[in-house]
């Protein structure tokens, strides 16, 4: 289920706010939980299956590990590594190995692929967490299943993040209640990630798209192309982690924040700093600091940042264009930290500014195209070197059509409108009684009309 | 009176959200579901049954959610607040139509890729080898925003349709005698040629074309007067339902007779029906008026005329033919007309049965240039005859 869907909107959030206000206290959890997996059985039923499993297994994992000590304990959990690693390789990555091993052979058996269930990368990588924190007594192994499941499955954060760590989530599940404040909030936080969702990344994402499948594409629409991209790309997520946020916010949950402005980073190091802040931390903590980090000599320190970078990349998805990204990060982190390093702080802000942006907008190039192929042909439009022009109508007409939006996704990508936000709040206080409700009533109603066109589907009209 | 302030302060935004989700979840259970929509042109989706394969396969999932969007509360309102908030916000073009000055809509320009140029006049030329004592004409009616392409939105290109027109015309047999119609709809282009929010010409436009037309293939013949009476004043045609633009003033649908009409029967192929009139007056307050020309678009219909001469006329056309079809009638004793869409019968027995003498092809350029009816009739044709 979406959060940008009429069904999540009007069918399932006030159904579960609505049993979740009228149960007693002691069943709240069983009712997010009951919620959560309804949830995820929407998209799939099938994949309610694989979210059970996970559960179980880890349960009993952790337990098992809290049991022994020393060497069989170290054993206990790689072991259980291993089964969730083989799970998420063998749901994620079937199809991805296959199609690469066979490309080798002449004539390979056909393979019927299955829908990757959705969010698994990441649910996975909240149970990995919470194993190795057993494992170090960060944490200990939760004896109640509510508690735990819910930890795994809670369904604001169950497809798309923020990866939570567990010892955080525990003091919440076991104590979350329901504040008007951050019930307010909540549905503002809510509204503005829909928004972000809806008419930022939607609008920005049409642009991608035609700029992608075109066949000539001059200079200057190539590179609004990519600016469409790193737009969309970030107000989907964003919007997404927002509406997540908020809905977290409603039932009394404070969930983690996963971006801060990535794209005022000055530095590549700083971007990765605010950019899906929980899975950096993630890689971070359990794979670059148990390897070394850079506290080792120093080709261990690069080796260890290199396979931290192929495994985000990995991560990202099931294609060589999302390795050839990570790798790319890789390297360009590498230069940053030990060739450029005191260089790059003698430039002017605004020059690191403009490079960073320039390298995290070419690497969303990788990220954005189905092969390795089309992200270098991209590429090449981008330098002019195919033969396309540096300029053609399209890009005015997209300039034309779009300005508006262009300048709106720019200044949101900023602090400024969030300041604005809190001195217009501290001015308007008196008139705020009656400013909230008619603000939000005309927010709702734009965001709703922006949510039901995408569904008008006038039928082929022209052939009458 | 201070408290609800206070509280409306704290909680203004939750208090409006709450509500809003209460009223229009609200509304799938208390309002009852609507069949169709008349702007979408389709049946709406209805509440799925609940079955066990239904939900395994996510089919219900799928059709739950279309359920929820067709049936939401104000959807159509929405879909207009929508339409006018990106048209404000700087946007031209919203669904494919084009919102151009004075609240003028326009049709996409269709370009055919020259495969399909090529295939179209290759089984046209060929048709017309077979159909040697036949006289042959053809009218292309450029779309609006080849004639009123000053009123275009400034930031689109490419909408003329004239070079494509020119090119099918230079690769077309020359016994067939193609009539330009464009210059004569330029000159005439403040008349209201078209609708403003249709992709049809108006009785106006399709009698500019039939003047232009007459000269060439009827030049002796003589010239009727006309009435002409507004059976709808308020229509919103297929642009505005697609783009969800209703700004504006509606158009007027007009039917036009003559004193000297000749009688006529209008025989319908299709369900079997015969009528005097070549007007569906049921059809004017319809959701779609422009069906009030010949109950909108049908396979094969014949007309029998009192005219006193020997002509009968093939009209193979697409639905601009519809509102041009009163100008024919004083000319000929049978009209056939044929729609490649629906008609796919042999067309050359056709014209055999009914002892044609003259065909014209009446086609506006996006249908002709997209459409692949009338390619498949003609090859059908070919390898029958």
């Amino acid at each position: 289920m979406s959060f940008s869907s009429v069904e999540f909107i009007f069918m399932f959030l006030p159904i579960v706010l609505l049993l979740y206000i009228c149960t007693p206290f002691k069943y709240k959890n069983v009712v997010l939980l009951i919620s959560s997996l309804f949830f995820y059985a929407w998209g799939n039923v099938y994949h309610v299956c694989i979210l059970f499993l996970l559960i179980l297994l880890n349960f009993i994992c952790a337990m098992y590990i809290e049991k022994e000590e020393g060497a069989i304990r170290k054993r206990r959990l790689l072991e259980a590594i291993i089964l969730n690693v083989a799970i998420l390789v063998y749901f994620k990555y079937y199809g991805f190995v296959l199609e690469t091993v066979f490309a080798w052979i002449p004539q390979p058996p056909s393979y019927t692929l299955f829908e990757i269930p959705l969010g698994i990368s990441f649910f996975t990588f909240s149970a990995l967490a919470y194993l190795i924190d057993v494992y170090h007594n960060v944490v200990n192994a939760e004896r109640n299943v509510i508690t735990f499941a819910l930890f795994i499955s809670f369904f604001p954060k169950l497809i798309m993040g923020p990866i939570e760590r567990f010892d955080i989530m525990k003091k919440q599940i076991e104590h979350h209640p329901l504040k008007v404040e951050l019930f307010e909030q909540g549905c503002i936080t809510f509204m503005f990630g829909l928004a972000q969702k809806l008419i930022l990344a939607n609008t920005m994402g049409s642009i991608w798209t035609m700029c992608y499948s075109s066949e000539t594409l001059s200079m200057s629409t190539a590179w609004l192309g990519v600016l469409a991209f790193t737009f969309q790309i970030y107000f989907d997520f964003q919007g997404y982690t927002q509406m997540a946020i908020g809905v977290g916010k409603m039932f009394g949950f404070h969930l983690s924040q996963n971006f801060n402005y990535p794209y005022i980073a000055t530095s590549v190091t700083d971007f990765w700093r605010r950019w899906h802040i929980t899975l950096s931390s993630w890689f971070k903590d359990y794979i670059y600091i148990p390897l070394g980090g850079n506290r080792t000599f120093f080709e261990k320190a690069l080796r260890n940042l290199m396979v931290v970078w192929l495994l985000t990349g990995i991560w990202h998805g099931a294609n060589w264009t999302f390795i050839l990204w990570g790798l790319y990060y890789g390297i360009v982190l590498i230069i940053e930290k030990y060739i450029l390093d005191e260089k790059l702080e003698k430039l002017p802000t605004f020059l690191r500014w403009i490079m960073t942006m320039l390298v995290v907008m070419v690497g969303w190039i990788f990220f954005a195209s189905n092969t390795i192929g089309e992200a270098f042909g991209y590429i090449g439009n981008l330098l002019m070197v195919r033969g396309n022009g540096f300029v053609d109508t399209n890009t005015i007409t997209i300039l034309s059509e779009n300005f508006l939006y262009f300048v709106v996704a720019g200044i949101a990508c900023s602090p400024l409108l969030n300041k604005v936000y809190v001195q217009m709040k501290l001015l308007l206080k008196e008139q705020m009684w009656y400013m909230k409700p008619i603000l939000t009533a005309c927010f709702f109603m734009i965001l709703l009309a922006f949510l039901i066109s995408n569904t008008y589907q006038a039928f082929l009209y022209f052939k009458f | 009176m201070k408290e609800i302030k206070n509280i409306l302060s704290k909680s203004g935004s939750s208090i409006i959200f709450v509500l809003f989700l209460i009223v229009f979840s609200l509304a799938f259970l208390l309002v009852p579901a609507q069949e169709t929509s008349t702007t979408e042109n389709r049946p709406l989706q209805q509440k799925p049954k609940v079955t066990l394969s239904s939900v395994l396969e996510g089919n219900y999932q799928e059709d739950m959610s279309s359920y929820l969007s067709d049936q939401f509360l104000l959807r159509s309102s929405l879909v207009k607040i929508h339409t006018n908030l990106e048209h404000q916000l700087g946007k031209s073009e919203i669904n494919g139509v084009y919102i151009g000055e004075d609240d003028e809509l326009f049709q996409e320009s269709v370009v055919p890729d020259k495969d399909m140029m090529k295939q179209k006049l290759d089984t046209i030329n060929a048709f017309v080898q077979n159909q040697k004592d036949i006289r042959i004409s053809m009218i292309l009616a450029p779309n609006k925003a080849t004639i009123l392409e000053d009123k275009l939105p400034s930031n689109i290109p490419g909408q003329n349709q004239q070079r494509t027109m020119e090119s099918f015309h230079d690769g077309l047999d020359k016994s067939i005698q193609y009539v330009n119609v464009t210059s004569a709809l330029s000159k005439h282009k403040k008349e209201g040629l078209y609708y403003r929010s249709d992709h049809h010409w108006t009785n106006k436009g399709a009698y500019v074309a039939f003047n232009t037309w007459k000269q060439v293939v009827l030049p002796d013949e003589a010239l009727f007067t006309y009435e002409t009476y507004c059976v709808n004043g308020s229509f919103y045609g297929t642009l505005a339902n697609t783009s969800g633009y209703f700004r504006g003033k509606g158009d007027c649908v007009e039917i036009v007779t003559s004193k000297e009409d000749p009688k006529y029967v209008v025989k319908y192929a299709q369900n079997q029906t015969s009528t005097t009139t070549i007007f569906d007056a049921q059809k004017a307050d319809s959701t779609n008026p422009y069906e009030v020309f010949l109950s909108g678009n049908q396979p094969l219909i014949d007309i029998s005329t009192t005219v006193e001469n020997q002509r009968h006329l093939l009209l193979i056309k697409d639905s601009y033919a519809n509102s041009f079809l009163s100008y024919l009638l004083p000319y000929y004793n049978q009209i056939t007309i044929v729609d490649p869409r629906y008609y796919y019968e042999d067309l050359s027995q056709l014209i055999k049965d009914r002892s044609i003498s003259d065909i014209l092809f009446l086609y506006n350029a996006n249908t002709f240039f997209s459409d692949t009816s009338l390619q498949s009739l003609l090859k059908d044709t070919q390898e029958a005859g």
